[in-house]
C-alpha cells in the first residue's frame, strides 16, 4: 500500500512539474513584463516559454506602416541578460539590444508594412557547471492607439 | 525519512526535468539564410541546420481585432450595424470550438462599435463576450467586467479600448496558463476573420477606398502566420478541416497579390529609445483580387458564425 502511495505521489508530482513551470512563466510575464509595455496597448497575445542557455526563440509578426510598436523581452534572472534582435525577412539586422546595454524594451516606428522576426538568444553560461540553466523568457508586443 | 524524502525529490527532479525538456518547444524547419555567401555550400548548409536546431520555439503573432480596427479607422465610412454578427445567435454556440471562434468574432464587432462610439451596442457585445468567456471557463478578473467600471468608462473610447484589450489579454493568458493554447488560437482566428469580413464588406464596390484595399492586401502576411498557428494546434483535427480548406483557398488568392519589400535606412535614436524603419513595401492589388478574398472569407465567416 505504502509503495502504491509512493508511486502515485511520484506520478502526480512528475505530471505537475511542466505545468507548474509554465504557470510560473505566465505569472512572471504578467507581473514583470506586461507593465513594461505601458503606455502602449498590449496586443493580447502571450509568447512565453522556458528556455535553456544557448537556446534561440523566434517571433514572427507584422509591423503595419504608420503604426508605433513596443517590443518587450523579459527573462528571469537565472538565465542572465537575454539578447534580442529584430530582423527583416532577408535576415538583415534592424535592431540589436546588445548594442543598447541589453535594454529589455524598445520602440519602433515603421513607415511601410513589413514582416519582422524577433530573435531571442539566451546566453551560454561561461562558468563550467553540470546543470543547464533555464528560465522563463517572454516576448510581448504593444501598439499605440491613434 | 529525511533520506527517503530527499531521494524522492531527487528522482522527481531528475525525471521531471528530463520529461519537461523532452516535451518543451517545437523544432523549427530550416529556413534561415546565412550571412556569408563565400563559404562553401556544405558548410553553409551545416550552419543553417545548426541554427535551426537551436531555435527552440517559434511564435506567431496575428493582429488583434482591436489592431485591425485601428488600421481601417482612417477610412471615414458610415457605421453599418447590419454587417455585425447578431447577438441572438449566442445560444447556438455550445461547443468549445464555436464559443472560442465567436468570442473572437464578437471582439472584432465590439472594436468596430467602439470606433463609431455606439455605446449601447458596445455594452451588448461586451455582455456577449462575458457570457462566452465564462462558458469557456475563463475566470473574470476583478474589475474587468465590474458594472461600475463599465458605467464609468463606457462613454470614453480610450477606456473602452483598455477594457477590451484587458479582456482578451486575460483570456489569452488564462488559456495558455492552463495548456489550452489551441482555444486561444481559435479566439485569435475568429477575431481575424471577422475583422477581415468587416473591412472587405464596408468597401464601396463602385468606389473602393485604396487605403483599405492596401490594408486588406497586407493581411497576406497574417494568412501565413494564422495557418501556421492553427496547424501547430490542430494539424490532425478533422473538425477544422472545412476551415483549413477555406484557409488554403484564401492563401491561394493572397498569393496572387504582390508585396515587394525593399529594405531602407534604419535610424535609432538612443535618447528616446526609438528605431525608425524606413523600408518600403510596394503593394500590387486590384479590386477583383479583393472581391475574391471577400468571397472566400465570407464563406469562412458564415461557417464559424452559423
Amino acid at each position: 500500500m505504502k509503495n502504491l502511495i509512493k508511486k502515485l505521489s511520484i506520478y502526480f508530482i512528475l505530471s505537475a512539474l511542466p505545468f507548474l513551470s509554465h504557470s510560473q512563466c505566465k505569472s512572471f510575464t504578467k507581473q514583470v513584463c506586461m507593465p513594461k509595455l505601458n503606455p502602449y496597448i498590449y496586443n493580447g497575445q502571450l509568447n512565453s516559454a522556458i528556455l535553456n542557455e544557448g537556446d534561440i526563440a523566434e517571433l514572427v509578426l507584422t509591423f503595419y506602416g504608420g503604426q508605433d510598436y513596443r517590443i518587450a523581452v523579459c527573462s528571469e534572472e537565472s538565465i542572465g541578460k537575454v539578447q534580442f534582435k529584430l530582423l527583416d525577412t532577408d535576415r538583415n539586422t534592424i535592431f540589436d539590444n546588445s548594442e543598447q546595454e541589453f535594454a529589455i524594451f524598445w520602440d519602433f516606428r515603421c513607415n511601410s508594412t513589413q514582416q519582422i522576426i524577433v530573435e531571442v538568444l539566451v546566453p551560454e553560461s561561461e562558468a563550467i557547471e553540470d546543470a543547464v540553466k533555464s528560465g522563463c523568457v517572454s516576448i510581448l508586443v504593444g501598439f499605440l492607439s491613434k | 525519512m529525511f533520506f527517503r524524502l530527499n531521494k524522492l525529490a531527487l528522482i522527481t527532479f531528475a525525471v521531471g526535468t528530463g520529461f519537461f525538456l523532452a516535451c518543451s518547444g517545437d523544432k523549427k524547419d530550416t529556413r534561415g539564410k546565412s550571412d556569408n555567401g563565400n563559404i562553401n555550400e556544405n558548410l553553409q548548409q551545416k550552419n543553417i541546420q545548426e541554427y535551426a536546431n537551436q531555435v527552440k520555439t517559434i511564435f506567431y503573432n496575428i493582429p488583434s481585432p482591436v489592431e485591425m480596427a485601428e488600421l481601417t479607422q482612417k477610412a471615414n465610412l458610415t457605421y453599418n450595424s447590419d454587417i455585425l454578427n447578431s447577438l441572438d445567435k449566442i445560444d447556438q454556440y455550445t461547443s468549445t470550438k464555436s464559443m472560442a471562434l465567436n468570442l473572437g468574432v464578437y471582439g472584432a464587432d465590439l472594436s468596430y462599435t467602439r470606433l463609431y462610439d455606439q455605446i449601447q451596442e458596445s455594452i451588448n457585445y461586451l455582455s456577449a463576450i462575458r457570457k462566452l468567456s465564462e462558458e469557456l471557463g475563463v475566470p473574470q478578473e476583478e474589475g474587468a467586467f465590474a458594472l461600475s467600471r463599465l458605467e464609468e468608462n463606457i462613454n470614453n473610447r480610450d477606456s473602452l479600448l483598455f477594457i477590451i484589450t484587458d479582456l482578451y489579454a486575460n483570456a489569452d493568458l488564462y488559456l495558455k496558463e492552463n495548456e489550452r493554447s489551441g482555444t486561444a488560437a481559435l479566439i485569435i482566428t475568429g477575431g481575424w476573420i471577422e475583422a477581415l469580413y468587416i473591412s472587405t464588406n464596408i468597401l464601396d464596390d463602385d468606389n473602393p477606398n485604396p487605403e483599405i484595399m492596401e490594408r486588406i492586401a497586407e493581411q497576406k502576411f497574417s494568412v501565413d502566420n494564422l495557418i501556421a498557428l492553427l496547424k501547430k494546434h490542430y494539424k490532425e483535427n478533422e473538425s477544422l478541416s472545412d476551415i483549413f480548406s477555406l484557409f488554403d483557398q484564401l492563401k491561394q488568392s493572397y498569393d496572387k497579390i504582390e508585396l515587394i519589400y525593399k529594405p531602407g535606412k534604419v535610424i535609432t535614436d538612443e535618447e528616446i529609445r526609438l528605431t525608425s524603419i524606413n523600408s518600403k513595401t510596394q503593394v500590387y492589388v486590384n479590386f477583383d483580387q479583393i472581391k475574391e478574398i471577400r468571397e472566400i472569407n465570407n464563406k469562412l465567416r458564415a461557417l464559424i458564425i452559423s
